[in-house]
């Protein structure tokens, strides 16, 4: 690799606000060789500096922000960055993947990682003005929504481009499952980031960023550039993708019988077409939003302009989104589903922790578990849509039962008692996402082993679901040929997990889209091999660079076994493991409990990792990953 | 007799946002004859998304009927049944 950091900037920014020094150090070339960037240093940097077993709302907790060598090039979907800290949510490794603008600006700014330690005595924001970097008081902005922030902080700092990352009333109040929010609605969402930036008292982040940002090979790095965005215009759910973004899966997901409904008890949702992306897009899409240089922005803004939220305003939502304040909560009235997203992305809220927990405080409602006694008197039925938006507000305000269920399902299920905990559906303390895993065996081995709990983006693979899509492209990457309803088997799945796993990490390293990188198919590891090596003019094999995935993902595994999380913490909950899908085109579909822990023992071997899912020493040697 | 027919994703763009609906066919109508009467309804348009330009099942196209993928051109010549469903969408995904 050259000595000059093309593609990088070449330096972590300090923070600590206890003491508030700010200091520079630079990114080493030893850590860009073998952890990339952002998710990838992001990790190393907390492994390395974190103190194992402290509180993660404690000033000794580190929360690190990173953006990667390809963030803010011309690459296409370049947008990303990740925050990483120890999770409130799980105890385990929290990370958060973000898209917008906001990541570009950091790069720009002249920084690859801000590490923030400490915590400040009063509200602060951070201002990073290229290589000026102050704390600011940020009593007024105190209270404030995510937008609101956002917009006082531009007009305070007299620059509309400047770009805003912030904390809602739920980051203040510190919910377990915080977001991070930037550009009014792209979240840093899962395993409350948001939290861990509330106990600091850090209210926001703005950066305006004006340097140069060079690449070694600049013609080569523009062919690869147009290589890469002709494979995604020319992808074959490109059009899919550009026009519906994920909500067209809600239907898809009804069809195939893996729509979470009720909390799980059922997978298919009457109310799913009501729900659906063809009826966002006809009655409430205002025109499309894209993130930072993305030809597909499947993003979208949205008005309701009738009825009961009417003037209800935002952007997305996502499928996620759709099947938390949705179906999992037996909730059909869309209008209501935009009105919850648009209030948890202002509140600063995970979407889908949050519709998962109201869904699962609605069955214990169901059970008499909780009354109106619990609820002060609120009626938790199925699809009360009036409810779950109060108690969205309840959960970011720590107002009665939202203060218990603040805390996510799981630690809320023991101070509520009375068998609540068995219908926790999580992993790791973590809420699943919207996919009845008992239908998608690798897709299940996925949430399991993610180290941040019940988790569809580490892994991500979409091939499991239409593989004949990309049948050549999985016998050609992976080796596997795959049949009939390949998203029953059993067999093959570690070795697809693994894999997606792996080229994930690059992918979130490299500062890309994983929806455009691997997930959806249109960049391969080709792309990211040229795309890499001609920007930074380190030269990389396809082989070199999966190495550097499975060392990152090791690393992540380690840091939760130093913390204490074995096999055990991989095995999804009851529910899930055993009760069969009730109904539906997948009812009777089973996730046996004796053939998943088969696909576990093959999947630790796989990863060189011990039967207790322990990174053994040889693997750590093999993969020069130096630990205490 | 009566058939359920639901559209999916791209395909809603051909039926101005229908996503399902229920047509009276005649008896024995087979699949290649309900893609006929769509295509007159829908246009074009419907039909372009079901073939290559070579006249063959567009692979990224997914015809069920009932649970049943029709993966070959012949397999549209299925007769269909009173109550039967058939779908039409681009590959099913899931996640994101």
């Amino acid at each position: 690799m050259n000595k000059k950091s093309h593609a990088w900037q070449g330096k972590i920014l300090w923070v600590n606000l206890t003491t508030e020094e700010i200091s520079t150090t630079p990114l080493d070339k030893e850590l860009r060789e073998k952890f990339l960037g952002q998710a990838g240093i992001n990790a190393k940097l907390l492994y390395d500096h974190l103190e194992p077993g402290i509180d993660p709302l404690s000033p000794e907790n580190h929360l690190i922000f990173g953006v990667g060598p390809l963030t803010g090039t011309l690459a296409p979907c370049s947008g990303r960055f990740t925050v990483t800290a120890k999770s409130p949510l799980t105890n385990a490794f929290g990370d958060s993947n973000c898209g917008g603008h906001w990541g570009p600006e950091l790069k720009y700014a002249g920084y690859d990682h801000i590490v923030i330690t400490g915590k400040s005595k009063q509200p602060v924001f951070i201002w990073i003005n290229d290589d000026k970097i102050e704390l600011r008081d940020a009593s007024k902005l105190w209270g404030k929504t995510t937008n609101e922030t956002e917009d006082q902080l531009k007009e305070e700092l007299a620059d509309e481009k400047v770009q805003v990352a912030s904390i809602g009333p739920a980051g203040e109040n510190l919910v377990n499952f915080a977001a991070i929010i930037c550009n009014y609605s792209r979240a840093a969402g899962r395993t409350g980031m948001g939290a861990v930036m509330g106990s600091k008292n850090l209210k926001a982040i703005a950066v305006r960023g004006t340097n140069r940002l060079t690449v070694a090979q600049p013609q080569e790095f523009s062919a690869t550039v147009s290589e890469s965005e002709e494979s995604i215009l020319a992808d074959p759910l490109y059009e899919f993708s550009s026009t519906f973004g994920t909500p067209a899966i809600m239907r898809m997901a009804q069809n195939l019988g893996f729509l979470p409904t009720k909390n799980f008890q059922e997978s298919t949702f009457a109310g799913a077409d009501k729900l659906s992306g063809e009826r966002l897009l006809e009655n409430y899409v205002t025109r499309q939003k894209g993130c930072f240089n993305c030809p597909v922005s499947c993003n979208r803004y949205y008005e309701v302009t009738e009825g009961e939220y009417e003037g209800t305003t935002g952007e997305g939502p996502e499928y996620e989104n759709l099947g938390a304040f949705g179906s999992k909560c037996g909730n059909d009235n869309l209008p209501s589903v935009l009105k919850s997203n648009d209030l948890a992305n202002k509140l600063g809220l995970d979407t889908i922790s949050t519709g998962t927990v109201i869904g699962w405080a609605m069955e214990l409602f169901q059970r008499d578990i909780l009354t109106t006694v619990d609820t002060d008197g609120l009626n938790l039925e199925w699809g009360n849509h009036q409810a779950i938006i109060k108690l969205i507000e309840k959960i970011a305000y720590r107002e009665g039962l939202g203060d218990i269920l603040a805390y996510g399902a799981l630690q809320a299920s023991k101070k509520i008692g009375n068998s609540a905990e068995d219908y926790v559906i999580h992993i790791k303390g973590m809420e699943y996402p919207s996919v009845d895993v008992r239908g998608t065996k690798g897709m299940a081995l996925g949430f399991a082993v993610s180290p941040r709990g019940a988790d569809h983006l580490k892994a991500l693979p979409l091939y499991e679901v239409a593989p004949e899509v990309y049948q050549k492209d999985i016998k050609k990457e992976l080796g596997i040929e795959i049949g009939e309803e390949y998203w029953k088997k059993y067999e093959t799945k570690p070795e697809l997990i693994a894999w997606h796993e792996d080229w994930h990490c690059i992918v979130d390293s490299l500062g890309l889209c994983k929806l455009e990188g691997i997930a959806l198919k249109p960049l391969r590891p080709c792309h990211f091999t040229d795309l890499l090596s001609t920007a930074t003019g380190w030269e990389i094999t396809e082989e070199e660079l999966r190495t550097i995935g499975k060392r990152i993902w090791n690393l992540e595994r380690l840091f939760n076994a130093r913390e204490g999380f074995t096999r055990q913490d991989d095995l999804p909950p009851k529910r899930i493991l055993n009760e069969p899908i009730s109904t539906g085109p997948s009812k009777g579909e089973t996730l046996d409990q004796d053939k998943f822990e088969s696909m576990l023992d093959q999947y630790y071997k796989l990863r060189g990792w011990t039967a207790q899912g322990i990174p053994s020493k040889e693997k750590l040697e093999k993969l020069e990953l130096e630990v205490e | 007799m009566t058939v359920t027919v639901k559209y999916f994703a791209t395909f809603c763009l051909e039926t101005n946002f229908t996503q399902q609906e229920e047509l009276t066919l005649e008896e024995n109508t087979t699949v290649i004859e309900l893609i006929q009467l769509l295509t007159d309804k829908y246009g074009t348009g419907f039909e372009k998304r079901l073939f290559t330009a070579e006249k063959e099942l567009n692979p990224l196209c997914w015809i069920i009927v009932n649970q049943q993928r029709l993966k070959k051109k012949n397999e549209l010549n299925l007769k269909l049944n009173p109550e039967d469903t058939i779908s039409f969408s681009p590959p099913m995904i899931m996640g994101g």
